[in-house]
């Protein structure tokens, strides 16, 4: 029995030792993936992490577009079953949102926001970020920028910033910061970093913060101020027209002669940029207007590898707001469509022809419905674009230096007691100057031009929301919708947060 | 060669008492014992003389000489045959027939590191042996016992030869964990279940409660299926050969128009002005419109063939049995199928005195794969009756600038998305019995699964022109290594009394490792020289720049683990089992390495108790109770726990002017992460009525689900509290917060209400009831989030959900407005909200519970005859109580959408003007069935003193009818339920359940012809 004490010794050691060297033996391996602390050490590591916080910024177009259809420049009629998705459009176009059916759209926003924040937060710790002046105050721009875009469209939101190293016992969740602290916040962010920004427009700086970003967003949280604050305020007008002087001041930026050059399919070469998301049809996929405005058929017309939705089109009286001669209003799709070789095309039975006047925001199904508003080519529709992602190339502008001017014109007009000044036509017709219309005199140029001079400028570029706001003809009846309650101007805090965080309350109104 | 169970009884050869014989008158009896079901001899049976200890073994043919006193008595046993006494008087020549035991305390389950006999069993386990298995055809292990164990519910969602079913043991009980029970093949955890071939296994034993799963511990949440396969024994080499060959039809299509009912309905619903659209209604040369069966068109009548030959023979010293399989399955949908190779080896040696005991044993599966493409059943359901398949010009016709219609043929003609999946597995498992009592073991294996998907796309074609063509290759393997280290000590004591002890030490390690490759925008033609062969000659890579088009992973997991199992049987009375299992797993967080599981269950033979002994009417009463913990961390993916940087897509990067790709968080650290904790109490009763002619199991069982794993929504930039310290930094993690109750009862009968010599009928009754719950799906101290799901998809459809995960409900509650009716405008109008008249807008309707797409009861009732040489088996099954949502024909009848795809012939019963679906209980119909599942008739054929020693032909069949009132093609739905796995950290929806979507790949009826042989 010697044999099977020794089989049963060497048996009892064998899972004695790998019990020993199996209990040390549980941490992760890690080949593929990446863990938090294992990256960010040096510093191609730490350019590939600051890069990608701009790429968070490049979902800009996407977290907009649906929303813009809440103004009189953009529209998502049901069209037979096309486009009813619960009827969420009509709740857009009607202003009858709600907190907890439109959760998906003003979540996306609120995430969009503050995961970007989250990130920045992440490495703005980082000894190489905290110590380099430049490259900090890049990122705290960037961060204010998100905070201003929550105050523009929640004004109750939240203030995220990085944790203080020294603290390992959280608060828990953040608290709800007023306009007023959320204004301050971004006023002083972007106050202290301007100095340190960089002031070379484009090229390398080109989608990322410069001191003439700064300029934009204080000059626009200046000139909206009586939105987040509730008053008016001619110093803090005052400074709205100083930033929006400093950037033309600057010379870095100059008016494209032609419109269009701004949306080419190359625009980034366009001078009036002062700040875009780079986007590209398979590298930075995500700009799909065309896909959203088109008519299926359309296919036909630009050798498109899918047809396109048929969905977002332009209110009858937006598009009439064009003159004829408004080398702007070749924006929009009208009239009789061709293929790509010239043929008419017909939908059905009916020849294919665009007509601006949607008679209903409720369209039987079949071709009358499907024809109806007119669509926006602003941006350059790629032919023979067959990616599969339905992206295209064109760079979406977030900020661009005509509506400096227009912003200056304006700023003056609103210290002259919302009464245009000869400064203040001098800007609007810099810029109008070169879209063939007649140029403005103090008597043409009344606010609510301005407005629509604005409108007409950068449709479907969403600056439409606040203009009406600030203009005060959001809440107007317009379109379908009829005159709404004015709290609608913010919108609600998303139901998934309030959800998460005690410390929410739902904004007035809701 | 159905008797192939003597690896069983060898104990009982081995405990034969030598003969010692009387010096009394002796006579000398032969005779051949055979089996009265199908009258083959029964090798290996006992037979003893009674009062005496003189017996002898039947040998290989079920011959056996022995010399007995005068007027003795033969005791024949063997296991799996009820025991028979035969007087031997003055007969030389005793021929006995052995009926099969129906009582089946006497058999052996498998229950994990180890065997118990049913007698002495306290968990819920059930057995099902391969005789048993389902007639028709079985490509996988899962099919061939589908309806035979109670509350294990297996669904085959589709006809797709390459489709795995379903399975939910006792509900679902995890939503992000995954519900799936845990596969144990020959000892090794963890073994692909498509990769076994039914024909090589002996039994699937299911342990169903937690008390008999706990010894998997971590991974035993939902239950364990140990499969068993066949084994070699000594004696005469046989050789078996068993072949089939099977046509598939489709067993039910949609009633689509035609392109006279379509031009009929267009006239009706759009006038006679729509004729003059020659894209929709087209013309050929002699001036008459098209009629084409798209369905048709893409399906056929698919044949299936499959042969197998096994050898098993060998001594007592060693023994082998090797299998090879093949199925060629055609696919009822063109271009798809499954060929598949199984090869299997297992050896079985003893040495040292028969104290050591050595299993080897190799699999290996190579199938090849033709998968389906879901957008051509879909298309083929949607094009247009009335447009013709080619152009005159020989290609194919589609209707430019539509949105909607793709012509289907030339998509199924102009894509190839095949797969090879190898798997090989080989096992070593050493058993060595150091002392009467004391056995020590070993259990080392190998595995690895390796897939190759290829698939190619032309992009001449309309449907491909959106992604240019596109080819992609990836390879995705699983190399995993167990070792296992047990010791066994087992010893009798008192009267029918012993208890034994187990301990054990198990090692894990799982690699899985792959990478891929893409390319489009091919020259027009290189699709028909180089598929998917030639990647390198796409131009998108040069073209079109993208970080998608190369990838690669590699992950590893380690589990490691502690075990130990104790069980007493008193007395033929009194049964006790307690286990633990200790678990480390790397994939669980910093602060919760290890777990421990444990269960305990006893068992009282009331039926052993003087106050029932004797009762002829009751023959057999036994109760378990059993109480336990499993885990349930299969659900979790390596790293889960762990702050992650991941791929953010792109950046721009000025400094070279172009897009980089960028890193960024992709996952919230998790030190807490867990695995989910079951906690099981399950009770059970165990009855024979009439010695056994009735003989059954009730089981009543209450699983909770603790710690239930899900991806909460979190507000980024918040702290996260399962790492103090740190923010959130992104909007989800995955953390043990919800939990779920499936409360069930079960009821299996058996009885053999005829049984003569000439004719036997067995039946058995397998029913299921459950109940499962959502508890909670909430962290604590937040709102439970809003987790819509079940689209109800279509055209407008977006954001329109049929289900909301809600406490207090099943999974799969649809919740949803009522149907009012239409209004003049052939809008659907709504029962509203506020009770007064109906709406029209969804937003302000009245959402009510419209039934939930888990069945309340599952049953079936499995049949099975002998006429002399004749047999006929069949099986019912039915599935009662869930509600099935209707999406597909809520698409396929909306008058106003004719032009856009082909409809229903119902489309006729809804007014003109309707043209925008809305979800509405319009839409929900009961999906309880009844199908005849299989049946087999088999003969028999007498083989004489030939070589062969069993030849039976037989024909059999799947799905020969159904019975129900739902209007879809086949209320047998995928319902998985579950999350989406895979490496997604973000997403929190779950699987629909209970949607009749389009492209599901249409059932099958099968008709088949088989023959085996055993040499």
């Amino acid at each position: 029995m010697k044999k099977n004490t020794i089989f049963f010794k060497v048996g009892v050691s064998l899972i004695a030792l790998l019990a020993v060297q199996g209990c040390t033996d549980l941490d992760e391996k890690t080949y593929s993936t990446v863990i938090d602390t294992k990256f960010g050490g040096n510093a191609d590591q730490l350019s590939a992490l600051i890069g990608p916080l701009y790429g968070g910024l490049g979902d800009y177009y996407g977290t907009f577009q649906a929303l813009n259809a809440t103004t009189d420049e953009q529209i998502v009629p049901t069209r037979g079953g096309d486009w009813k998705d619960g009827d969420q459009w009509k709740r857009y176009e009607m202003h009858t949102w709600t907190a907890a059916l439109d959760d998906g759209a003003f979540n996306g926003i609120w995430n969009y926001c503050y995961s970007n924040v989250a990130k920045i937060n992440q490495q703005i710790v980082n000894e190489a970020i905290s110590s380099d002046p430049k490259a900090k105050s890049e990122l705290r721009t960037l961060r204010a920028f998100y905070h201003y875009i929550a105050l523009d469209n929640f004004a109750n939101a939240i203030i995220v910033v990085e944790q203080d190293a020294s603290s390992t016992e959280g608060s828990a969740l953040p608290t709800q910061a007023t306009p007023k602290q959320l204004y301050d916040f971004v006023e002083k962010e972007l106050t202290e970093s301007l100095p340190n920004l960089s002031d070379v427009a484009g090229g390398e700086n080109y989608g990322r913060m410069t001191s003439w970003v700064a300029h934009m967003i204080l000059a626009k949280l200046y000139l909206n101020h009586a939105t987040y604050l509730g008053s008016n305020d001619n110093t803090i007008m005052q400074k709205a027209w100083d930033h929006c002087d400093a950037i033309i001041k600057g010379n870095k930026f100059a008016l494209a002669a032609d419109f269009f050059s701004n949306f080419t399919i190359n625009n980034q070469g366009s001078a009036e940029i002062i700040l875009a998301t780079p986007m590209d049809k398979t590298k930075r996929t995500g700009f799909n207007t065309q896909f959203s405005t088109l008519h299926y058929k359309h296919q036909l017309t630009y050798d498109l590898g899918a047809a396109p939705w048929n969905g977002y089109a332009t209110a009858a009286e937006f598009y009439n707001s064009f003159d004829d001669a408004d080398i702007r209003k070749k924006g929009w799709i009208v009239g009789q469509q061709y293929d790509i070789a010239g043929n008419p095309l017909k939908d059905d039975d009916l020849d294919m022809i665009i007509d601006p006047v949607i008679p209903q925001f409720e369209m039987a199904a079949g071709a009358f419905g499907r024809l109806k508003g007119a669509r926006s080519q602003k941006y350059e529709i790629q032919l023979h674009n067959h990616t599969s992602g339905n992206s295209q190339d064109n760079d979406f502008i977030v900020f661009r230096l005509a509506d400096v001017y227009l912003m200056r014109g304006e700023a003056a007009a609103r210290l002259n007691g919302n009464v245009a000044t000869q400064a203040t036509v001098d800007d609007f017709n810099q810029v109008r100057s070169l879209r063939n219309v007649p140029a403005y005199t103090i008597g043409t140029l009344t606010m609510d031009e301005m407005l629509a001079e604005r409108g007409r400028e950068f449709a479907w570029e969403f600056h439409r929301r606040q203009d009406q706001i600030r203009f005060g003809s959001y809440d107007a009846a317009y379109g379908f919708k009829p005159a709404t309650d004015a709290y609608h101007k913010f919108y609600p805090i998303p139901q998934s947060q309030i959800n998460l965080n005690p410390n929410l309350h739902q904004n007035t109104g809701y | 060669m159905i008797r192939l169970y003597l690896s069983k009884c060898r104990y009982t050869i081995l405990l034969v008492f030598m003969a010692t014989s009387m010096a009394m008158a002796q006579q000398v009896v032969t005779g051949t014992v055979t089996s009265a079901d199908d009258g083959s001899p029964i090798p290996g049976v006992n037979i003893l003389e009674k009062g005496t200890t003189n017996g002898t073994v039947t040998d290989v043919d079920g011959t056996f000489r022995i010399s007995v006193g005068s007027s003795a008595t033969l005791s024949l046993s063997f296991v799996g045959y009820t025991t028979t006494e035969v007087a031997v008087g003055a007969q030389t020549v005793v021929n006995v027939s052995l009926q099969p035991d129906v009582t089946s305390l006497s058999e052996v389950v498998v229950v994990g590191y180890g065997t118990v006999q049913k007698k002495d069993l306290t968990g819920a386990v059930s057995q099902v042996s391969s005789k048993d298995f389902n007639a028709g055809v079985n490509v996988n292990p899962l099919q061939a016992i589908q309806g035979k164990v109670a509350g294990l519910n297996i669904t085959q969602g589709s006809g797709d030869p390459n489709a795995t079913p379903t399975v939910r043991l006792r509900g679902y009980t995890s939503m992000l964990g995954g519900s799936d029970p845990l596969y144990v093949v020959d000892g090794v955890i963890g073994v692909p279940i498509t990769s076994i071939s039914p024909n090589d296994i002996e039994t699937i034993d299911v342990l169903k409660d937690a008390s008999a799963a706990a010894i998997y511990g971590s991974r035993g949440a939902n239950g364990v299926i140990i499969i068993t396969t066949k084994r070699g024994k000594s004696g005469k080499t046989t050789v078996t050969f068993n072949n089939y060959i099977s046509m598939a039809t489709i067993s039910k299509r949609l009633d689509l128009l035609d392109a006279d009912g379509y031009r009929e309905q267009v006239s009706r619903i759009k006038g006679d002005a729509a004729f003059g659209d020659l894209q929709r209604f087209p013309k050929d040369a002699q001036g008459n419109g098209y009629n084409t069966d798209w369905m048709k068109e893409v399906t056929r009548t698919a044949a299936i063939h499959n042969h197998e030959l096994a050898l098993m023979g060998g001594t007592d010293q060693l023994s082998y049995r090797a299998s090879v399989n093949y199925i060629g399955q055609e696919g009822i949908v063109k271009n798809t199928g499954l060929d598949r190779v199984t090869g299997r080896f297992n050896l079985d040696q003893k040495a040292l005195n028969n104290k050591l005991s050595i299993q080897y044993n190799l699999s290996f599966m190579n199938s090849k794969k033709q998968l389906a493409n879901a957008d051509i059943l879909t298309r083929a359901t949607t094009f247009l009756p009335t447009l013709p398949v080619y152009n005159a010009d020989g290609s194919f016709y589609e209707v430019g600038g539509s949105f909607d219609l793709f012509n289907p043929v030339a998509m199924q003609k102009n894509y190839h998305n095949d797969e090879v999946n190898k798997v090989f597995v080989g096992g070593l498992n050493l058993k060595y019995e150091i002392l009467p009592g004391l056995t020590v073991g070993a259990n080392g294996a190998f595995k690895n699964d390796n897939t190759i998907n290829s698939q190619a796309y032309n992009g001449a074609i309309k449907a491909y022109t959106s992604n240019s063509g596109n080819t992609t290759k990836n390879l995705y393997q699983t190399n995993n290594v167990l070792l296992e280290l047990t010791a066994n000590y087992t010893k009798n004591f008192g009267t029918n009394s012993k208890f034994s002890l187990l301990g054990g030490y198990s090692y894990q390690d799982n690699i899985d490792d792959g990478f891929g490759a893409n390319n489009n925008n091919y020259v027009a033609g290189f699709y028909d020289l180089f598929g998917y062969n030639n990647l390198g000659l796409g131009r998108a890579t040069l073209l079109n720049g993208s970080s998608g088009y190369v990838s690669s992973y590699k992950s590893e997991w380690k589990l490691i683990s502690f075990f130990a199992r104790g069980t007493l049987d008193l007395n033929d009375r009194f049964n006790f089992t307690g286990t633990v299992r200790r678990d480390g797993s790397s994939k669980f967080g910093a602060n919760n390495k290890w777990g421990v599981f444990p269960s305990v269950s006893g068992g009282w033979t009331l039926s052993n108790e003087q106050f029932l002994a004797g009762n002829s009417t009751l023959s057999m009463l036994k109760l378990r109770v059993g109480w336990g913990q499993t885990g349930n961390s299969e659900g979790i993916f390596p790293y889960r726990s762990l702050g992650l940087y991941g791929s953010q897509g792109t950046y721009y990067d000025g400094t070279v002017g172009d897009f980089l790709p960028g890193y960024g968080p992709s996952q919230n650290t998790n030190q807490n992460l867990k695995w989910e904790v079951l906690e099981q109490t399950n009770i059970g009763l165990d009855f024979e009525l009439f010695g056994g002619k009735v003989q059954g199991t009730l089981e009543a069982y209450n699983k909770v689900t603790k710690g239930m794993l899900f991806n909460y929504g979190v507000g980024v930039g918040g702290d996260n509290p399962d790492y103090p310290g740190h923010q959130y930094v992104v909007g989800t993690i995955l953390r043990n917060a919800g939990s779920m109750s499936n409360k069930g009862i079960e009821l299996s009968i058996g009885m053999s209400p005829v049984r003569t010599s000439d004719f036997t009928w067995n039946t058995r009754v397998v029913g299921a009831a459950y109940k499962n719950t959502i508890t909670s799906i909430s962290a604590p101290g937040v709102e439970p989030p809003t987790i819509l799901y079940n689209a109800f998809g279509g055209r407008g459809l977006s954001n329109v959900f049929a289900s909301k995960l809600e406490e207090g409900r099943p999974l799969g509650q649809f919740r949803i407005p009522q149907f009012a009716g239409f209004d003049t405008n052939g809008n659907v109008t709504l029962v509203a909200a506020d009770g007064g008249a109906p709406v029209t807008d969804y937003t302000k309707a009245l959402l009510y519970y419209a039934g939930h797409s888990q069945p309340n009861v599952t049953a079936s009732w499995i049949n099975s005859f002998t006429y002399k040489r004749f047999d006929l088996s069949l099986q019912l099954r039915g599935v009662f109580g869930n509600s099935i949502m209707n999406n597909l024909r809520s698409n396929l009848a909306i008058p106003g959408s004719i032009l856009e795809t082909n409809m229903l012939k119902a489309v006729g019963d809804y007014p003109v003007n309707y043209s925008t679906n809305q979800l509405s209980n319009l839409w929900i119909e009961k999906g309880s069935f009844v199908r005849l599942d299989n049946w087999q008739i088999g003969y028999n054929i007498p083989v004489g003193n030939t070589l062969l020693t069993n030849a039976r032909v037989y024909v059999s069949g799947n799905n020969l009818f159904i019975i129900t009132k739902y209007k879809g093609v086949d209320p047998e739905l995928e319902v998985k339920g579950d999350l989406p796995t895979g490496n997604d950290p973000n997403t929190n929806t779950p699987n629909s359940m209970g949607m009749d979507n389009s492209g599901i790949y249409p059932k099958t009826r099968t008709f088949m012809l088989g023959v085996n042989l055993t040499f």
